[in-house]
């Protein structure tokens, strides 16, 4: 019984969905029923694409993270951590050097790292 | 002036609210882990062994007792929710036709490196019961496994799923409540299986989407929803859950109103989305919600 609004210009979409159907989905955002989207999932599902969870683990044995969605919070640095904290500008030709970012972390955390946002990383093409 | 209040749960005939998003979260239980026993084991079994990198570590300062209080309070509390310790949602079963190609069972090998066993939804449950049972006036035994397993995956439990816990929790049966979400809560595959927890215990009326900058003002830039539901008279027994369970159930065939924001649209505000949303909803109240008083 499911039944969307989508005029092309419209400000809003609007779904209308019966329980059964909304169970049956488990997805609670009119976005998810988007026409366009559903179309490309049908297509996927052909090629028996799966999630990237079925690849990198929600959660790691350690109990950290591996695979987060969306904002995860501020990076927790400790000074007094017996942990090193690797980022990415230690890393250079010649090896890695923590001297440029002598940070640490708790031994157990699991917190933030940064994005990444290619959007802002990368150069624009000339 | 905000005064703290004590809220007694189950009693509110309407709650409203929006949990913290993100942020700090829980992450601060881990450290009643740090000073056990079995965590100075596993410090030594570094996966890189780079105990060279540790050779110039100040000493950890010790856990304040107040601090630790707290923290165990906390997980005393927290661990007799449900959300911490639900299983990931199921897979779909995924229809193809014959022509479709099958992936190659070598893509999946790397989750084998994970080979130590994972615990459970039962064993979190078993460390529930344990952490329940655990006398007030004894400090809580962290070096136990499943003790540490439960603090360990509470600490990494999105808070505003334990938030959203809470607020169910709040409202009296048939109750109303209107909560603000991220986004990863109405739409993510990560928290699946709370929602169909949730649909255990509430009955959704409306899932309005909003736009990315509404919150902008305030420093949040989450995506977020505005979820409306009803709490149920009485929760859904154990085992209630299949993708099919409503069908076929006429009772459970009734319309929930979804909204989103088309950005992209000529003209679009916030408020004309809003306004427009709001209007819908009203002309349609009775389909959707027609007992509402």
């Amino acid at each position: 019984m499911m039944t969307t609004h989508e005029l092309p210009d419209a400000p809003t979409l609007e779904v209308k969905i019966g329980r059964p159907e909304l169970l049956q989905h488990n997805r609670w955002n009119a976005g998810y029923f988007e026409e366009r989207f559903r179309h490309n999932e049908k297509e996927l599902k052909k090629l028996h694409s799966v999630p990237l969870g079925d690849f990198i683990r929600e959660e790691l044995p350690d109990g950290s993270k591996g695979i987060t969605y969306g904002q995860v919070g501020a990076r927790k640095l400790s000074p007094h951590g017996s942990v090193r904290y690797l980022q990415v500008i230690s890393i250079r030709d010649t090896g890695i050097d923590f001297a440029v970012k002598p940070d640490r972390v708790e031994h157990g955390y699991s917190g933030s790292t940064k994005k990444c946002n290619p959007k802002n990383s990368i150069p624009p093409a000339r | 002036m905000i005064r703290r209040a004590v809220l007694w749960q189950g009693l509110s005939t309407w709650f409203a609210g929006n949990p913290p998003f993100s942020g700090k979260g829980l992450g601060d239980l881990l450290r009643l882990l740090e000073e056990s026993p079995e965590d100075l084991r596993h410090q030594e079994q570094d996966l890189f062994g780079a105990s060279y990198l540790k050779e110039t570590a100040p000493p950890r300062e010790p856990l304040p007792r107040e601090k630790r209080l707290e923290l165990e309070r906390l997980v005393r509390t927290l661990s007799q929710y449900s959300c911490w310790r639900l299983e990931r949602e199921a897979d779909q079963e995924i229809e193809v036709d014959d022509e479709s190609e099958i992936a190659p069972t070598e893509l999946f090998a790397a989750t084998a490196l994970f080979d130590r066993r994972r615990p459970t939804a039962s064993d979190y449950e078993q460390a529930a019961r344990l952490i329940a049972q655990w006398p007030q006036n004894r400090q809580l035994d962290t070096s136990r496994s499943e003790v540490r397993d439960a603090i360990r995956r509470l600490g990494s439990t999105a808070i505003e799923v334990v938030f959203t816990e809470r607020f169910v929790r709040l409202a009296k049966p048939g109750g109303l409540i209107a909560l603000i979400v991220p986004e990863s809560i109405v739409a993510s595959d990560r928290f699946g299986s709370f929602r169909i927890w949730l649909l255990g215990r509430i009955d959704l009326l409306a899932s309005v989407s909003l736009p990315q900058k509404v919150f902008t003002g305030v420093g949040a830039n989450a995506r977020t929803s505005i979820i409306f539901a009803r709490r149920r008279a009485h929760d859904r027994p154990d085992g209630w859950y299949s993708p099919h369970a409503f069908d076929n159930v006429p009772e459970e065939d009734v319309p929930v109103f979804m909204a989103a924001p088309r950005v992209h649209a000529p003209g679009f505000t916030t408020e004309s989305f809003l306004g427009r949303v709001l209007a819908d909803a009203r002309r349609e109240r009775e389909k959707f919600w027609p007992n509402a008083k």
